[in-house]
């Protein structure tokens, strides 16, 4: 029945270089994922780059502090955050980006301020949140594709592993985005709710014992296992 | 039971097959299938990589524990993108006119043939090229109609590797891309993965499946 530490043998089998998409399309626990996937690196002493986009890390934040779980974690050293577009700050901010109408000069912008983080040689985790909305706010089919067929730029990149959170029904207004997402990607991931469970399935994974895994367990679970990652 | 390489040795000068796939499916199995047989036969592979799909096929092989090394010294026309694999012959931009991409594209693609008699041709990322361009019904049908004017020209073989999820979302595209093709492969999964023929000038070919193993198994 308890799944849950498989999930975390899961997320150690991750290897640097990785592309994980981690697809839901019922709200309901992005922000706890979040917080599971960021406590488990911090605790592993990886730091992590955050990308904010549109102050989505806000509304992660404010949805974590309702639910009662401690966002401290977001002011640590070891937490990056690049904001993309939007106002609000959240969490250790080392460099904010402007979102210019021409895609090329937005991705020479982020790409400074990308590589400057990396540089400090470590091995980072980054994480992306609302590249989906990025996508659906994109009007100008050009730019629209541009970035996304600029996504495989740091893919196999060995100083980073980056998890991209994607709501699936965001994107449903841009359907070519998610196939081209699943493909570069080398592991998809969906999280789901079926009745009172959270099921969690590797849609793709270099490991073999793990494709079409189905992790299920009752939400209830959901709560111990963030208790676990407190400290 | 047909086995693939039974199958690419069925492919005529002047073809073009398409391989469908998923992002889900044995692709680079299928891909490091064709280049081995290539090896094997002696025969040139040219690559077209547009949009950074060769480099993301390497790395995702790389992960996935198929051998890639040989795909450096692999002969490669690059079409837009950063991030360089293999011995590129000729780059051209992905330029924001369909028309005038093809134009360049066609130019150098001869420019390369020249100096060979026969080569397998693979395009990877001809699906993101139709993405990059689908905000535009007059470029979009631009490149579709390219298809059918490669049909025939007996110096190549021509492989295109589509991602189908993407290519279906696109209004018409593989029905217009399968009406230019001559072979239509399909990579499906039932018990486990095969690669069924779904067009084929070869009669007794059609409706075949043959077995891909997948992943890391290979």
């Amino acid at each position: 029945m308890n799944n849950i530490p498989s999930l975390a043998t899961y997320l150690n089998s991750l290897r640097p270089g990785e592309n994980i998409l981690l697809e839901y399309n019922k709200p309901f626990l992005s922000h706890i994922a979040f917080y599971i996937i960021s406590k488990h690196f911090l605790n592993k002493e990886y730091p992590i780059i955050i990308d904010d986009l549109l102050d989505t890390l806000y509304v992660y934040k404010s949805q974590l502090e309702f639910a009662g779980i401690d966002t401290k974690f977001l002011e640590s050293e070891q937490v990056f955050v690049i904001k993309v577009g939007g106002r609000k700050e959240v969490g250790r901010v080392v460099g904010k980006i402007k979102i210019h109408p021409d895609f090329y000069v937005h991705k020479e912008n982020y790409n400074r301020v990308f590589m400057r983080v990396l540089k400090s040689g470590k091995y980072f985790i980054n994480i992306v949140l609302g590249f989906d909305k990025r996508i659906a706010l994109t009007q100008d089919a050009y730019n629209k594709y541009s970035l996304l067929l600029n996504k495989s730029r740091y893919l196999g990149n060995k100083k980073r592993t980056s998890i991209y959170f994607v709501n699936t029904g965001i994107l449903k207004g841009s359907p070519l985005a998610l196939p081209y997402l699943e493909e570069i990607s080398t592991n998809v991931v969906m999280i789901d709710k079926k009745d009172s469970s959270v099921v969690i399935k590797i849609l793709k994974s270099p490991l073999p014992e793990l494709n079409d895994r189905v992790f299920e367990f009752d939400i209830k679970n959901v709560e111990e296992f963030v208790r676990r990652y407190l400290k | 039971m047909t086995s693939l390489f039974e199958l690419f040795e069925k492919f005529k000068p002047g073809e073009i097959v398409l391989i469908f796939y998923s992002p889900f499916s044995p692709h680079y199995s299928l891909f490091r299938s064709l280049l081995t047989y290539s090896k094997e036969k002696g025969l040139d592979v040219i690559i077209d990589d547009a949009l950074d799909m060769l480099h993301v096929y390497k790395t995702n092989m790389e992960y996935f524990g198929i051998d890639t090394k040989d795909i450096e010294d692999v002969k490669v026309i690059k079409a837009g993108g950063l991030r360089e694999v293999g011995k590129i012959l000729e780059r051209v931009n992905v330029e924001a006119d369909a028309a005038f991409h093809l134009e360049k594209y066609n130019e150098v693609f001869n420019k390369v043939l020249e100096k060979f008699d026969l080569v397998l041709n693979i395009a990877l990322g001809f699906d993101k090229l139709l993405a990059f361009y689908s905000g535009s019904q007059q470029d979009l049908n631009v490149i579709l109609l390219a298809l059918r004017h490669f049909l025939g020209n007996k110096k190549r073989i021509a492989v295109y590797f589509l991602n189908e999820d993407l290519v279906t979302k696109i209004p018409g595209a593989v029905e217009f891309l399968e009406d230019s093709a001559s072979t239509v492969l399909r990579l499906e999964k039932n018990e486990k993965w095969v690669l069924k023929v779904l067009k084929s000038p070869n009669i007794e070919l059609l409706e075949k499946e043959i077995e891909i193993a997948s992943g890391s198994e290979s």
